[in-house]
């Protein structure tokens, strides 16, 4: 993609979970420990260690709670660099995590984040009409409420490792560049990546 | 009351038993006896049939308006002289604050503040500790270090068990600032990579046009759209230390609190994280002028252009009022009509009745020393001239003709009604216990607004629309394809048209 954009930004789409599943739950997990600013592993990697982004995220989208959501990791690359060596970088340190999983610490500190931002969704009135509808809508009940807190308090370093190999494969991912660079691919499958 | 839930369960019931069809009879039959105390026609007033759907046709009376009571603000003082404001909510374990000095970019450069507060939470407080993010990283705390108009400070968003060690970190921070290289080279790459993004954004150039219109280049409120990017990179850590000592005092700091809290133990704890805190003593600075109507030989026309744009984003703007100022109801009101909501008189004119644009609007900011009113948005790209007029007309008939008496009543009730909602977060009240200080309002403001929305007339409404929208103050401000916009803005016959580039820096001007 091809656009008047200064900044190049780079789209990694997985096939997500359905809402509210463990697996949501889990990629959520996964997401704070990637890209949170500071000491996300990407962020660490990609913004602070190698110099090639000045901006990662990761997160799941809100849409398709039925069809299952989609899983992104979105990384704004450095003015200069090749938008191919963040892909790999991104490549390489989602590997590490699908190996070696999260430390027990580093896990731990996500799961408290993680509660904390549910407990926050629940302060407005309007957030919480809204959960308990896409509760009903994707569940069929509201008893499922509980599990968002014990699916994450539930996840271990193992089951995290596990998670992020079966749900973030290579082979399954969509990669979106939109660059200033005209010479760019202007659509399809990026050499070397599916 | 009754009637709602009646409403409710008509409607559920209807859907629940027969999809889309209407609600059977016997459904409908359940209203009349619960909503016979009611006054006006409704939905059970409406003869049955079960081929009709004529009850559709009237909407369901609401109930009267409750009452609203505002929280009660607790309020303390430490031994060294900061105000400490807390409103208690112990319905979640959670707990805000935010720690704000007096003095922000209306006696600094606001490009300099921000830079210094993002370069102080990448940095290692000391040699031996974690960055100040990581430090708030580690408590699962989210902290944000900002530098504001009129204000700058950290907020802290905390659980309520990380709250003490929460404030022991943001207190040495604050008491003992310190940055690194490190933390500034990291500042300074996400200031220009926001810096970047921002540019890529058409509403936001066309808002930093505004700016650019309205205020003269050295004007604390003309804020980031001049030489951002070059600053970032020249600040030195000097010129940043010279900021943490000029602004970073308690001197004028309040600290606010909102949340499960109460001020028998949060009290103990805020002293013993900022009672030691010592500083210049300063006076805060007398606020910046209000931007000025344009005199008759400068430019009332500005364009900027981006060739090849699908859209052209329009604003007619005004120097608007400082928030202190007894206009600031009756503006508030007056915005309502004008463009406050979908279905105020500009997006009335220009979506529904002319087809111009997917919406418009109008909102005015009101800072210490005044701000910028605004009515515009993003309209097809080659009906700029057109929905310029119809800004122009909406707004002289503001000054012309008293509002209608519905519209008056419909824009006060949901100001009114809509003010309760500001409560329902710990982030919105933050905001909200901080607004009074910041800008030099009583702190009983929460238990007064209602009352004084309510007494706005339509007379004042027009005094005000004349004293602050009338054309001698008034400017034009377009960006979008210059190829298909200038003659447009010609034809309007308001004076040449000065072209601006707000994103570049004074070397490229």
């Amino acid at each position: 993609m091809e656009s008047s954009a200064e900044v190049t930004r780079i789209m990694i789409g997985w096939p997500g979970a359905t809402h509210f599943s463990e697996t949501d739950s889990q990629l959520g997990l996964v997401g704070d420990l990637l890209a949170r600013v500071g000491a996300g592993r990407l962020y660490a990697e990609l913004v602070r260690t190698e110099h090639v982004a000045d901006r990662v995220d990761a997160y799941s989208d809100i849409m398709g709670d039925r069809a299952g959501r989609i899983f992104w990791i979105s990384v704004d690359v450095h003015k200069g660099v090749d938008p191919e060596r963040a892909i790999e970088s991104v490549t390489r340190v989602v590997h590490q995590l699908a190996t070696a999983g999260p430390s027990a610490p580093e896990l731990a500190l996500a799961q408290q984040r993680e509660l904390t931002k549910r407990v926050r969704a629940l302060e407005s009135v309007t957030r919480r009409a809204d959960l308990l509808g896409q509760l009903h809508d994707v569940v069929g009940s509201d008893t499922a409420f509980e599990s968002l807190q014990t699916d994450v308090l539930g996840a271990t370093p193992a089951s995290v490792r596990e998670t992020v190999r079966r749900a973030l494969p290579t082979n399954r991912r969509v990669v979106v560049v939109a660059s200033h660079d005209s010479s760019a691919a202007a659509c399809g499958r990026l050499r070397g990546h599916q | 009351m009754k009637y709602v839930v009646v409403a409710s369960f008509v409607m559920l019931s209807g859907l629940g038993a027969s999809g889309c069809a209407p609600p059977s009879q016997s459904t409908l039959l359940r209203g009349p006896k619960l909503n016979s105390v009611q006054p006006k026609p409704t939905t059970a007033d409406v003869p049955l049939s079960p081929d009709t759907e004529a009850w559709r046709a009237v909407a369901p009376a609401a109930e009267a308006a409750r009452a609203f009571v505002p929280p009660p603000i607790a309020r303390a003082t430490l031994s060294n002289g900061i105000d400490v404001l807390l409103v208690e909510r112990h319905d979640l374990p959670l707990v805000n604050v935010q720690v704000l000095a007096l003095h922000g970019a209306d006696d600094t450069p606001a490009r300099i503040g921000s830079l210094a507060m993002a370069a102080l939470l990448a940095s290692h407080s000391s040699g031996q500790l974690p960055t100040l993010r990581e430090q708030f990283e580690s408590l699962a705390v989210t902290a944000s270090f900002w530098s504001a108009m009129d204000s700058v400070g950290a907020t802290l968003e905390c659980t309520e068990s990380n709250l003490a060690p929460a404030l022991t970190v943001v207190g040495q921070a604050l008491q003992h600032p310190r940055i690194d290289a490190n933390g500034l080279s990291e500042a300074r790459a996400q200031e220009q990579a926001s810096f970047a993004r921002s540019k890529e954004s058409l509403a936001s150039v066309q808002g930093w046009a505004v700016l650019d219109a309205l205020y003269p280049a050295l004007h604390p409120y003309r804020g980031v759209s001049v030489d951002r990017a070059r600053d970032i990179q020249v600040v030195r850590e000097t010129e940043i230390a010279q900021f943490y000592a000029s602004h970073l005092t308690p001197h004028h700091a309040i600290i606010s609190v909102a949340g499960d809290a109460t001020m028998a133990t949060l009290q103990p704890v805020l002293e013993k994280a900022f009672g030691q805190w010592r500083g210049t003593a300063l006076q805060r600075q007398a606020p910046p002028k209000s931007a000025r109507p344009p005199r008759a030989d400068e430019a009332r026309a500005f364009l900027v252009d981006r060739r090849g744009v699908a859209q052209t984003h329009i604003a007619v703007v005004a120097p608007s009022l400082p928030r202190s100022s007894p206009d600031w109801a009756a503006a508030t009101v007056l915005n309502a009509i004008l463009g406050g909501s979908p279905s105020s008189r500009v997006n009335h004119n220009l979506r529904e009745e002319k087809g111009l644009t997917y919406g418009v609007g109008s909102w005015f900011s009101a800072r210490r020393g005044g701000g910028e009113w605004t009515i515009g948005g993003a309209v097809t790209r080659d009906k700029a001239g057109l929905a310029i007029r119809e800004l122009l007309r909406e707004i002289g008939r503001m000054i012309d003709e008293p509002v209608r008496a519905d519209e008056l009543a419909a824009a006060k009730s949901g100001l009114i009604e809509g003010f309760p909602a500001t409560f329902e977060t710990l982030r919105s009240l933050i905001w909200m216990l901080g607004e009074a200080p910041v800008q030099e309002l009583p702190m009983n403001q929460w238990e007064t607004r209602a009352a004084d929305f309510s007494n706005v007339t339509a007379v004042e409404i027009q005094r005000v629309a004349l004293k602050y929208l009338n054309k001698d103050r008034l400017r034009i401000v377009a960006t979008g394809d210059a190829a298909v916009v200038r003659n447009d803005l010609e034809d309007l016959q308001w004076g040449p048209v000065r072209m601006l580039e707000p994103a570049a820096s004074s070397a490229q001007r």
